[in-house]
């Protein structure tokens, strides 16, 4: 796709808004479990074609073409595959390596287009088993850092001393907003929630806030979410969730949702996805403001007794 | 630190909010990159499946969303 100059050429095929930021990162998230194993050159991925190898130099040659903001390096981690004793000797030497190699592969070209953030992994391991790595970014490269991938919240405990102020994009798993809370409490700066996306798919609407500010009238708990493909919503007018003010929310009711889910129609999912995001944004914004004023503990507890665990099972299925 | 940044980067900077109370691990922050808007964190960055976050065009997104950036990814577009 023919660009400008300085341009990306991702950014111009989905047509992204200039204020927007392009985060890109090797895998999914959360991946489909690879077939094969990552080697001490690649790591495994599986593509539209099939499964397949991501290679540093393939990675820094795509990265230099499609210039996004923040790149996320490779680790040497296998999603759900837990780790043997010699497979955790393995994973920060490579991923150092191929850290290095990726910074190396990143300068060299900095004529053509801007540099890009670039934001090492803290693997999911005990912050020992990764500090030969981690102690040569912080005494080699820190420079060249500019943010930390976490893949498992229990891991921002090996972040150096050092470079704590750097921001933390977290690709954890994040079941819902009571998971959100925790990892804000540990520490996390920024996430990549796959949870909305997978509620709006099983016709939810989320209906939680954040700090709560209802109480449950008989004594159970709030739900999190409402599943629109209730009956019982036929002929219900009201909105998605009570006072919300989203474009769902201010221009269609409950009825209308159920009736767009079981037409099959695509409307259905845009309206949920709009509220599902709408809700999120003001998720987020509550948990900006307690922090500020410093009640985000009590809030936090406050939001853990008052709400549901697990948002609502669904009875129907997804977009098709 | 942060503020730093060799100029390459476009401006990019996280900046911790320091009188924000810092007890446990929560923290205020601001992600800043020229040209792009600014995201006070804790925020999130919208999963999209090679560019597009699933039911949204980019103007709805924007009209009706707080969603500053997204995160794609690269074995998606192989």
């Amino acid at each position: 796709m023919p660009v400008g100059e300085g341009q990306s050429r991702l950014r111009r095929f989905i047509a992204l808004q200039d204020r927007s930021w392009l985060v890109l990162g090797p895998r999914r998230h959360p991946p489909v479990p690879a077939r094969a194993a990552n080697t001490n050159v690649s790591i495994a991925i599986q593509t539209a074609v099939g499964f397949s190898t991501l290679e540093t130099d393939d990675y820094v040659e795509a990265v230099q073409e499609l210039s996004p903001d923040i790149v996320l390096g490779l680790a040497d981690y296998e999603y759900s595959k837990t780790p043997g004793v010699k497979r955790l000797e393995k994973m920060g030497d490579r991923t150092l390596e191929w850290t290095q190699a990726m910074l190396k592969g990143l300068e060299e070209n900095t004529d053509r287009v801007p540099r890009v953030a670039f934001f090492a992994p803290i693997l999911p391991i005990e912050a020992g088993q990764q500090s030969f790595y981690l102690e040569t970014l912080t005494s080699e490269l820190a420079d060249r850092i500019a943010g930390w991938t976490i893949y498992d919240s229990a891991s921002v405990d090996a972040v150096p001393a050092k470079m704590q102020h750097l921001p933390r994009l977290a690709l954890t798993n994040v079941r819902g907003p009571h998971d959100v809370l925790d990892q804000v409490s540990l520490g996390i700066d920024a996430f990549v929630l796959a949870f909305i996306g997978s509620a709006t798919d099983r016709g939810l609407a989320f209906t939680f806030n954040f700090p709560p500010s209802k109480s449950s009238e008989d004594g159970r708990r709030l739900e999190l979410g409402i599943n629109l493909w209730t009956t019982t919503y036929a002929t219900d007018l009201s909105r998605l969730l009570d006072d919300c003010a989203c474009y769902t929310c201010t221009n269609h009711h409950r009825a209308f949702v159920r009736h767009l889910l079981d037409a099959k129609e695509m409307l259905a999912w845009v309206l949920l996805q709009i509220h599902n995001y709408h809700i999120m944004d003001a998720f987020f914004a509550g948990i900006r403001c307690s922090i500020r004023q410093g009640t985000f503990e009590h809030d936090r507890e406050n939001f853990h007794q008052r709400f549901q665990e697990e948002l609502p099972p669904s009875t129907g299925q997804g977009p098709r | 630190m942060a503020n730093e940044q060799p100029e390459e980067l476009r401006g990019f900077s996280f900046d911790l909010d320091s009188t924000a109370p810092h007890a446990h691990g929560q923290r205020l922050g601001k992600l800043s990159l020229e040209g792009r808007k600014g995201i006070n964190t804790p925020h999130y960055f919208a999963l999209s499946s090679r560019g597009c976050v699933p039911h949204l065009t980019q103007d709805m997104a924007g009209d009706h969303t707080s969603i500053t950036g997204i995160y794609t990814a690269l074995e998606d577009c192989k």
